[in-house]
C-alpha cells in the first residue's frame, strides 16, 4: 500500500529543509558537529523510512512525521545550545531502537491480559518513587536521577496507562482502570505536576467515551473533573498562581509573568517569517529547551512555520485515528486511540499554554522538547501505535491472500 | 545607551543577512512539507478505500447461515460475523437477527484464532452452540463456536461459517492431491486475479501452525478443514472483479460436511 | 486472520465482556460505533488544534505589536547595540528626538523638551509606550528589506534605523505647558491636555504635567509618578463632562426628553444619601438643554435613575467605555464603566461621571471629538509617515474609523447645548473670537492618598470644517471653589486662540 512513489516527495522536502538548515547553522559557527548532524539527521530520516518496512509492514507515513517533529527538535537545540542536541540525537537513536522494540511487542505479544497486572504495579511503584527520593523542580516533584540521568517516571507510566487503558475497556470492565487511573492521578497530585494529571485525567475520560459511548458516565467524570479542579484551585496555592498568571501576566512581569512574557515577546518578534535561524535570542527565554520551545520555533521560523508545525501534529493525529479505526480488535483501537489522544492533547496542553490560551503547565512538547524520558516515551507510544499499524497490515495482507486463493 | 559602532564582524554580518534571505526559504519549505504530508495521507487514503473495495469481507471473520428465521430474516441469508461485537435485534448491533424472542442486544462474541467464536449471552438471555446451554462463563469458554456449529438464540438458529484463522494453503494443497476423490476438485487454481496498486504477494512462508487440525480423512467423522468461504453477499451488486464464478449450491465441489445450506 | 508469527498466541479465551455477573462493567449495543465515535474524538482534537491556530494568529495580529515594543523585549535591546536609532519629526519639521555620535539628543531647549517628554518618551525607556518604545520596529530598522541590509553589507557606515514623522505639533504642547503656568489657577498643577484633530484622529497635541528632561533623568528616581503620562495612562472621573453621554442616553431612549421639564429642587435624597448640587446652587424647573447647560446634577441624577444603569451603560459602552482599546499608536488604559450590580445612589451618581466611573483624558477628547464629528469616533494616531534612513518613504498612515458612538441627530442635538455650554453656560471661558466654540466643563471629585481632591475638567471642539480640532483639558486637584469652567476651559480658549491664530499650519 504505502509505495516508494507516495512517501518520496515528503522524504525529499524533509531532507532539503535540514541539510540546509543544519549548514546555514554550520555557516555561523563553522564547527564541524554541523556538517554532521546536515548528514546525519536527514540520514537517519532515509535509513528509518527505508529500513523499517523491509522488518515489518509499518506505516512510513507515521514514522515520516515522527521523524520531522524529532530533527526539528534536535535542530533547534542545536540553534540554542548545540550541547542539548547532542543529547537529544542520542535520545533519538535510542528512542528509535526503544520504538522497534515496541512494534515488536506489539506484534508478538497479542492481549497482554495477563502482562498488565506486573505493568500496572510497576507503573504505580514508579510513580510512587519521586515523592521518596525525587527533587523539586519549578514546584513540581516528579523526576529523580539514576546515576547522573534524570528519569520522569510520569513518562514511562504512560504507555502502561493507555495498555492497561485500551486492555480493561476493550473488556469492558471498570474497576481496574478506574484504581490504576485514579492512582496514577492521585500521585501526580502530590507531586504537583498538574500537567501530566491533567493529560492522564482527560485520556481516561476521552477513551472511556470512545469505547462505552457512555456520556452520561462521562459527563460525570467530566464534572468530578471540574470538581478536582475547583477545590484544587482553592486548595493548592501554586494552583491560584497559575491560573493568576494566565490571567494577567503583565501585572507581576518581573517574577510570576516573567516566563509568559518572554514567551509572547518572542513569538510576537518572529511575526510571520521569523527572526531568522540563528538570529534573535530565543535564549533569553525562559526553559527554552523544554516548555518554550515552540515560541523559540515561533521566533525563529515565523507564525507560518508555527502552523505549519501544528498542522504536523493534526496529520499524526489524522494517522493515528485512521489506524485505531481500521482495527479489529476493540484493544488495538483502543490502544492506538489511546496514543493518539494522549500525544495530541499533550501537544495541545503546551503550545496552549505557551500562546496563553490556557495555564502554562509543565509538560513537554512531544518529540520535539528536549528530554530524553520525554523523547524515548513518546517514539515508544509511536512504536506501539505503528506495532498497531502493523497488524492491521497484516491483517489486510491474510485477507488479501484468502480472497486472491479461492 | 551603548555608541552604535561596527562591533559585527563582517562575517557575522554577512551570516544575518542569508539567514534572513534563507527564512522566506524556510517558511516555504514549512508549508510544502505540510502539503506533502496531506497530500500523502489523502493519497493513502483513497488508495486504502479501493483496496477495500476490492475486499468485501475484509474484518469479517465469516458468515451466519439462517437456519430458521423470521419474515425480516430468511433461512438462507447470511450475515456477515466481524471480529468482535454484539448480536441482537436492534440494527445498531455488530450482527442484527431480527428474530422473535432475540433480545435487543442478545450477545457478544469475540473471535479467536484457532478456537473459535466465543459466545457470551447477556443477562437474561438465553444461547445455545451446537445444543450445549451456555450458562456461565466458563461453559461459554468450554464451548465456542467452529465451523459449521449451530447457534439458537431465540427462535432463531444460525450456522456458523469460518473463513478466517486457517491456513488455506494447506487446503488447496489437500484438493490438489491427485487421491482426493472426483468431485472433491477445488476452484480452479489458475487465473489468480492481479490487483494493479497491491505489491506482488512475498510472504515468507508461514510455519505450520499450532492449530492446525489433522488432515481431513474422507469418511471419517471429523470437522472437515476450513475453506474459502462461499458466501455470497445478499442481492450481490456487481461481481467484484476478483472474483471467480461461484458455483451454484448444486454443482458446489463441496461434499464433505452438512452445509447444504449453501 | 492471525499471521503465524505471533509466538505468543493469545494463552486464553477471551474474558466475558460484561456478562455473568461480573460487577461495574458496561454493556455497549455495537463495537462498529467505537469506530465513529474514534473518528468524533478525531475531529475533536482537530477542533482544539484549530482553536490554537486561530487563537494563536488573532493574539499575534492583535497584541503583536505591543508584547514586541515591550520595553523589555532583549531582541530590541540586543537591536540597540547595531543599529542607529532614527530621528522623530513633527508635523512642521522639527525635529524632537535624532541619535548623535551614539547618544540620543532631543530638543535643545529644556522646555520644549518637557513638554513632548510623555509622549516621545525617553531612550531609557521609563515612559512606557512612548514614540521612543512604541515605534522600535521602525526606529531601530526592524522593517528593513532584505536588500537595504545587503546594501549595508558593502559599506562601512552603520546601519540605521527608520525616521518617523509625528502629526504632533511641539509647538503648541509647549505653549500648553505655558497656558498652565500662566495662570495662578494651574500654576504648577499637574495636569493633561490633548488635541486632535476629529476628522481624522491626527493628534496634534498631547502633554502631560508634571514633566521631566529627558536628558537629564539623573534627578528622578525610576518608577517615579513623573514618568506617568496622564493623557493615556490615567484613569480620572469623567465628573460633568460624563453628562454628554447622559445627555445621549437620554435623546436616545426617553421619548420628548428635548420639551419636557424637569423640575430640580436643590437636592436629592436617594437611598437616605443626599446628593447636592455644585455649590449647593437650586434651580427650578429647568429643560434638559438647560440642565446641561447649568450642569445641574440633580437632572442627571433622576434621568440615571429614570434610565437605569443598563441603559446608561449600553451607551457609555457605544462610546467605548469597558471597551478593549488597541490603537495602532497609543496604547490607551481601557476606560471604566462598572458592571455588576450597584446600588440606586450610585446609579444616580453615574449620572453625572462619579462613582468608579473612570476614563483617560484622551478618550475624553476622543468623546468630544465623536459628537464634533456627528457621532462618528475616529481611530487616534500620531504617525504620519516613516521613511526610510535614505528618505523614501516606507509607510504611510491613513485615518481609521475606530467605532460609531451615536446618531448623527443625537449629535446634532448635543451639538447645540455644548455650544450653549460656551455661550451662555459654565464655559464661557473657553469662548474664542472668530470660532464657533462647543464644549462641557466639569469637576470631578476623587479621593487620593486618603485625601479628597477636586479636578477641573473641559472637553470641548471647535465647529468648523476648516479647523476640526477636539479638546480635552484636566487639571488635578484644583483648589475649593473652583471648577472645571475656571481652570481647564481658560486653557482650552488659549489651546483654540492657538490654532486660529496659526490657521496655516494645522490646514493642511
Amino acid at each position: 500500500m504505502r509505495t516508494k512513489d507516495l512517501g518520496k516527495p515528503l522524504s525529499r522536502a524533509v531532507t532539503v529543509f535540514f541539510c540546509s538548515a543544519f549548514l546555514l547553522l554550520f555557516l555561523r559557527d563553522f564547527k564541524w558537529q554541523g556538517l554532521a548532524l546536515a548528514v546525519a539527521v536527514p540520514m537517519l530520516n532515509v535509513l528509518t523510512t527505508n529500513l523499517l518496512p523491509k522488518l515489518f509492514p509499518s506505516d512510513k507515513l507515521l514514522l515520516s512525521l515522527t521523524n520531522f517533529l524529532c530533527a526539528l527538535g534536535i535542530l533547534v537545540l542545536y540553534d540554542t545550545n548545540p550541547s542539548y542536541a547532542y543529547a537529544q540525537a542520542v535520545y533519538y537513536f535510542i528512542g528509535l531502537v526503544a520504538m522497534v522494540i515496541c512494534i515488536y511487542i506489539i506484534r508478538l505479544i497479542r492481549s497482554f491480559r495477563f502482562l498488565v497486572w506486573p505493568m500496572m504495579l510497576a507503573a504505580l511503584a514508579l510513580l510512587v518513587l519521586p515523592l521518596l527520593i525525587g527533587k523539586e523542580t519549578f514546584g513540581a516533584k516528579n523526576w529523580f536521577y539514576v546515576g547522573s540521568v534524570s528519569v520522569q517516571p510520569s513518562e514511562v507510566v504512560k504507555l502502561v496507562l493507555v495498555i492497561a487503558l485500551a486492555r480493561f475497556m476493550a473488556d469492558r470492565r471498570m474497576f481496574p482502570w478506574l484504581f490504576f487511573s485514579a492512582g496514577c492521578l492521585g500521585i501526580l497530585m502530590l507531586q504537583k505536576d498538574l500537567g501530566t494529571a491533567l493529560l492522564y485525567f482527560f485520556t481516561t475520560i476521552l477513551l472511556f467515551y470512545a469505547s462505552s459511548g457512555n456520556l452520561a458516565l462521562t459527563g460525570i467524570g467530566l464534572a468530578a473533573g471540574a470538581g478536582a479542579a475547583v477545590a484544587g484551585y482553592h486548595m493548592f496555592a501554586h494552583v491560584k498562581r497559575r491560573v493568576a498568571i494566565w490571567q494577567n501576566p503583565w501585572s507581576d512581569y518581573d517574577n510570576a509573568g516573567y516566563q509568559i512574557i518572554h514567551s509572547l515577546m518572542a513569538i510576537a518578534s518572529g511575526g510571520l517569517f521569523g527572526v531568522g535561524l540563528g538570529l534573535g535570542s530565543p535564549k533569553t527565554i525562559p526553559v527554552y529547551h523544554t516548555d518554550f520551545i515552540f515560541s523559540v520555533i515561533c521566533e525563529q521560523f515565523g507564525l507560518i512555520f508555527g502552523c505549519c508545525v501544528l498542522l504536523m501534529y493534526v496529520a499524526l493525529i489524522w494517522r493515528g485515528a485512521a489506524i485505531a479505526m481500521a482495527t479489529r480488535t476493540s484493544f488495538h483501537g483502543l490502544l492506538a486511540m489511546g496514543i493518539t489522544i494522549l500525544l495530541g492533547l499533550q501537544t495541545f496542553v503546551i503550545i496552549g499554554g505557551v500562546l496563553k490560551l490556557i495555564p502554562l503547565t509543565g509538560v513537554t512538547m512531544p518529540f520535539v522538547s528536549y528530554g530524553g524520558t520525554s523523547l524515548v516515551s513518546s517514539l515508544c507510544l509511536i512504536g506501539l501505535l505503528q506495532g498497531v499499524a502493523s497488524l492491521n497490515e497484516d491483517n489486510l495482507k491474510e485477507d488479501l491472500r484468502l480472497a486472491t486463493m479461492e | 545607551m551603548i555608541p552604535a559602532k561596527e562591533v559585527i564582524p563582517t562575517d557575522a554580518k554577512i551570516y544575518e543577512v542569508l539567514s534572513l534571505a534563507m527564512r522566506y526559504f524556510f517558511a516555504f519549505m514549512g508549508v510544502l512539507i505540510v502539503g506533502r504530508a496531506f497530500s500523502w495521507l489523502r493519497k493513502d487514503r483513497r488508495l486504502k478505500h479501493r483496496r477495500l473495495k476490492q475486499l468485501p469481507d475484509a474484518g469479517t471473520i465469516g458468515i451466519l447461515t439462517v437456519e430458521q428465521g423470521s419474515k425480516q430474516l430468511k433461512p438462507g441469508e447470511a450475515i456477515p460475523v466481524p471480529h468482535e461485537g454484539v448480536l441482537g435485534y436492534l440494527r445498531t448491533c455488530d450482527v442484527v437477527v431480527p428474530v422473535d424472542d432475540v433480545a435487543n442486544a442478545h450477545l457478544d462474541f469475540t473471535f479467536v484464532d484457532g478456537k473459535g467464536l466465543f459466545i457470551y449471552p447477556r443477562r437474561g438471555c438465553e444461547a445455545s452452540v451446537d445444543g450445549v446451554a451456555l450458562t456461565s462463563r466458563r461453559v461459554s469458554q468450554q464451548y465456542p463456536m467452529q465451523h459449521g456449529s449451530t447457534l439458537e438464540i431465540g427462535q432463531a438458529v444460525l450456522r456458523l461459517g469460518v473463513f478466517a484463522g486457517l491456513d488455506v494453503k494447506e487446503a488447496i494443497h489437500y484438493c490438489e492431491m491427485p487421491e482426493a476423490p472426483a468431485g472433491e476438485a477445488c476452484i480452479p487454481p489458475d487465473a489468480p486475479p492481479v490487483y494493479p496498486p497491491y505489491p506482488p504477494q512475498e510472504y515468507p512462508p508461514y510455519p505450520q501452525p499450532p492449530y492446525v487440525q489433522p488432515p481431513y480423512q474422507q469418511g471419517s467423522d471429523q470437522q472437515p478443514p476450513y475453506r474459502q468461504s462461499p458466501y455470497q453477499p445478499l442481492n450481490p451488486p456487481a461481481q467484484p472483479p476478483y472474483a471467480p464464478p461461484m458455483n451454484e449450491p448444486d454443482g458446489s465441489p463441496w461434499q464433505g460436511g452438512d452445509d447444504h445450506a449453501y | 486472520m492471525r499471521p503465524s508469527h505471533c509466538v505468543f498466541r493469545s494463552q486464553s479465551v477471551p474474558a466475558a465482556p460484561c456478562s455473568f455477573s461480573r460487577p461495574l462493567c458496561w454493556e455497549v449495543l455495537s463495537i462498529k460505533q467505537q469506530r465513529f465515535r474514534f473518528k468524533l474524538l478525531a475531529f475533536v482534537l482537530f477542533g482544539l488544534f484549530a482553536l490554537l491556530a486561530v487563537y494563536g494568529v488573532y493574539s499575534i495580529n492583535t497584541y503583536g505589536n505591543r508584547w514586541f515594543a515591550y520595553a523589555r523585549n532583549p531582541r530590541v535591546r540586543a537591536q540597540k547595540q547595531n543599529v542607529t536609532a532614527g530621528s522623530i519629526y513633527d508635523r512642521n519639521g522639527i525635529l524632537l528626538a535624532s541619535t548623535v555620535d551614539g547618544k540620543r539628543v532631543y530638543q535643545p531647549d529644556e522646555a520644549s523638551r518637557r513638554a513632548v517628554v510623555h509622549i516621545i518618551g525617553d531612550s531609557e525607556g521609563q515612559v512606557s509606550n512612548g514614540v521612543e518604545g512604541f515605534q522600535t520596529a521602525y526606529l531601530y530598522g526592524f522593517k528593513s528589506s532584505l536588500l537595504e541590509r545587503l546594501g549595508y553589507l558593502f559599506s562601512d557606515t552603520p546601519r540605521r534605523g527608520d525616521d518617523v514623522h509625528l502629526s504632533l505639533d511641539s509647538v503648541l504642547c509647549t505653549e500648553i505647558t505655558g497656558y498652565f503656568a500662566a495662570n495662578p489657577l494651574t500654576r504648577g498643577k499637574n495636569g493633561a491636555a490633548v488635541v486632535l484633530n476629529y476628522k481624522t484622529g491626527e493628534v496634534i497635541a498631547s502633554v502631560s504635567l508634571s514633566a521631566f528632561d529627558p536628558m537629564n533623568m539623573g534627578s528622578v528616581p525610576a518608577g517615579s509618578e513623573v514618568y506617568w503620562n496622564r493623557v493615556t495612562q490615567s484613569l480620572y472621573p469623567p465628573g460633568s463632562t460624563f453628562k454628554v453621554i447622559t445627555t445621549a442616553a437620554a435623546l436616545e431612549n426617553i421619548p420628548n426628553i428635548t420639551t419636557m421639564n424637569i423640575t430640580c429642587n436643590g437636592g436629592l435624597d436617594v437611598d437616605g444619601q443626599a446628593i447636592r448640587d455644585y455649590g449647593n446652587a437650586t434651580h427650578t424647573s429647568l429643560t434638559l438643554k438647560q440642565a446641561f447647560t447649568k450642569s445641574c446634577n440633580n437632572i442627571y441624577a433622576l434621568l440615571a435613575l429614570d434610565m437605569g444603569d443598563a441603559t446608561l451603560r449600553k451607551t457609555a459602552e457605544s462610546f467605548g467605555f469597558n471597551a478593549n482599546f488597541l490603537f495602532r499608536d497609543f496604547v490607551v488604559e481601557n476606560s471604566v464603566y462598572p458592571t455588576g450590580t450597584r446600588s440606586r445612589f450610585e446609579v444616580a451618581m453615574s449620572g453625572f461621571g462619579q462613582s468608579s466611573i473612570g476614563a483617560t483624558p484622551m478618550h475624553l477628547c476622543l468623546v468630544a471629538a465623536a459628537i464634533a464629528n456627528d457621532g462618528v469616533m475616529m481611530e487616534p494616531t500620531l504617525l504620519t509617515k516613516t521613511t526610510t534612513p535614505t528618505g523614501a518613504i516606507r509607510d504611510t498612515f491613513g485615518p481609521k474609523v475606530y467605532r460609531t458612538a451615536l446618531s448623527p441627530q443625537t449629535a446634532g442635538t448635543l451639538q447645540q447645548y455644548m455650544r450653549a455650554v460656551v455661550t451662555g453656560g459654565t464655559g464661557t471661558r473657553a469662548s474664542v473670537d472668530g470660532l464657533i466654540i462647543c464644549g462641557k466643563t466639569g469637576s470631578a471629585e476623587s479621593s487620593r492618598k486618603g485625601r479628597d481632591v477636586t479636578h477641573g475638567l473641559f472637553i470641548g471642539y471647535i465647529d468648523s470644517d476648516e479647523l476640526p480640532y477636539a479638546v480635552c483639558v484636566v487639571v488635578e486637584d484644583i483648589v475649593d471653589g473652583e471648577g472645571g469652567g475656571s481652570t481647564a476651559a481658560p486653557i482650552a480658549g488659549e489651546i483654540f486662540k492657538y490654532i486660529r491664530d496659526h490657521k496655516e499650519s494645522f490646514t493642511h
